[in-house]
């Protein structure tokens, strides 16, 4: 990896992976259940340049996003309005529209490159700082604009990535539910919602494997056509998400 | 043992982590690149070939295949068709392809497969020809891998290869007697 060019390229791949919906959501750090509202606009950033950086929705790298968005967000998530992406390798800050109708979620996804170090803001208000890599989602607010700013620890390169979207995910059954009502769950609970999972992915067609390895929890591990079919997504967000939260949550090392 | 890290590497890029894909790109990216500067008229055309290989991985993630845990065999097998029409294959993928800079092209390094009439030759083959001509002469893939990679029974890659050795060896005889008449260059159908 000697040249510019695949130093770029590479940073883009990994961008390109982590734009695309996980097919686990686990919301431990990532997911805020904070809406947007809840964040205090800008003192310190309304001071400092925003820069409007070029914007995917009328710029030449727009194919480069928004094919990886649609090419994973499958029935599960609609992609709203502009995206916003920016490469490079000093400070800056992007200036988010207001959301479009419908849109319930900001996506941001910000890779540094391996080692790569960054703080992550949106409206002043920290998302992540530390290693960076992976994708945000904040939940929405009616707010006319946002600042999202991005500080690299070492001056590395960086790519930046932010689209409202629509989530369309399936609500949970009503037996996970009662599963996370009383905020623990217990392994049988762990193992039956896991086997409700197995048993939507075999109806649909995408049989996947056993959720125990010796002691090791291997957990939801579909195969590529059951992931990119949205299938994992539906059978993982009704039968196994709020429980497979608390769990990790309450296992979490 | 590259293999034994590629399938490991892709169940963590399609879980989310993007440095699995970008290990599989470091692993995998030169062999990629080697093997597409020999099917392309610039070493330009190769930079392009090898940046549409990994975004189609992805793309068609669905459709990837492992050959004995290696995913270099299907990288392998996408270069060469992205490199058989360039101009279409790059087009889903052009607006990325131009926000990237030039690459660096340093021809003392640049691999060479005869440089000349072979690479011409190769070019000149059908492109099933070309796909196991790739996996198993240039690449040393057995017969069942390269079977595996193209999603053939392993017989029909044995007819191909036998077929396609003959059709190389033709092409470059004709190459050395240029008297030979040009309408014995047609290929045969597929």
């Amino acid at each position: 990896m000697d040249s510019e060019r695949d130093a770029r390229l590479r940073r883009l791949l990994v961008a390109t992976v982590e734009v695309a919906p996980a097919p686990r959501r686990r919301p431990t750090r990532r997911v805020l259940a904070a809406g947007l509202a809840a964040f205090v606009l800008a003192g310190g950033l309304t001071g400092g340049a925003v820069a409007a950086m070029a914007r995917v929705g009328d710029g030449p790298s727009e194919s480069v996003m928004r094919s990886a968005v649609e090419a994973s967000a499958g029935p599960f998530e609609k992609v709203l309005g502009p995206s916003y992406f920016f490469d490079g390798s000093s400070p800056s800050s992007l200036r988010i529209d207001r959301a479009p109708d419908g849109a319930d979620r900001l996506r941001v996804s910000l890779d540094c490159g391996p080692g790569g170090r960054a703080t992550l803001t949106l409206d002043g208000q920290m998302l992540e700082s530390g290693d960076c890599g992976g994708v945000t989602m904040v939940k929405t607010s009616t707010a006319s604009s946002h600042t999202l700013s991005v500080t690299p620890d070492t001056g590395a390169g960086y790519v930046l990535f932010a689209v409202w979207v629509k989530s369309l995910a399936a609500p949970p059954s009503a037996q996970s539910k009662r599963d996370v009502e009383d905020g623990h769950i217990t392994r049988p609970e762990y193992e039956n919602a896991y086997s409700r999972y197995a048993g939507c992915m075999a109806g649909l067609g995408y049989p996947v494997e056993p959720l125990w390895v010796g002691a090791a929890v291997l957990g939801p591990n579909p195969t590529p056509e059951g992931l990119s079919s949205g299938a994992s997504e539906l059978c993982y967000n009704r039968e196994f998400f709020d429980v497979d939260r608390v769990w990790q949550l309450a296992h979490e090392r | 043992m590259s293999e034994t890290y590629d399938e490991a590497d892709w169940s963590a890029a399609l879980s989310g982590d993007g440095d699995g894909f970008g290990r599989l790109f470091d692993r995998h990216r030169d062999r990629v690149y080697r093997h597409s500067i020999r099917l392309v008229p610039v070493a330009a055309d190769a930079d392009d070939v090898v940046a549409v290989v990994f975004l189609e991985a992805w793309r068609r993630r669905a459709e990837v295949r492992f050959v004995d845990g290696s995913l270099l065999p299907w990288l392998l097998v996408t270069a060469t068709n992205a490199a058989a029409n360039l101009s279409r294959s790059s087009r889903r993928h052009r607006a990325l392809l131009d926000r990237l800079p030039p690459g660096e092209h340093h021809p003392d390094h640049a691999p060479s497969f005869d440089d000349g009439e072979a690479q011409a030759a190769l070019a000149r083959m059908p492109l099933p020809d070309r796909q196991v001509i790739t996996l198993c002469v240039l690449e040393g893939f057995s017969e069942r891998e390269a079977a595996d990679a193209l999603a053939v029974a392993p017989g029909t890659i044995k007819s191909r290869l036998s077929r396609a050795k003959k059709r190389l060896a033709q092409q470059l005889d004709r190459a050395r007697t240029p008297a030979r008449s040009l309408r014995e260059e047609a290929p045969h159908g597929f």
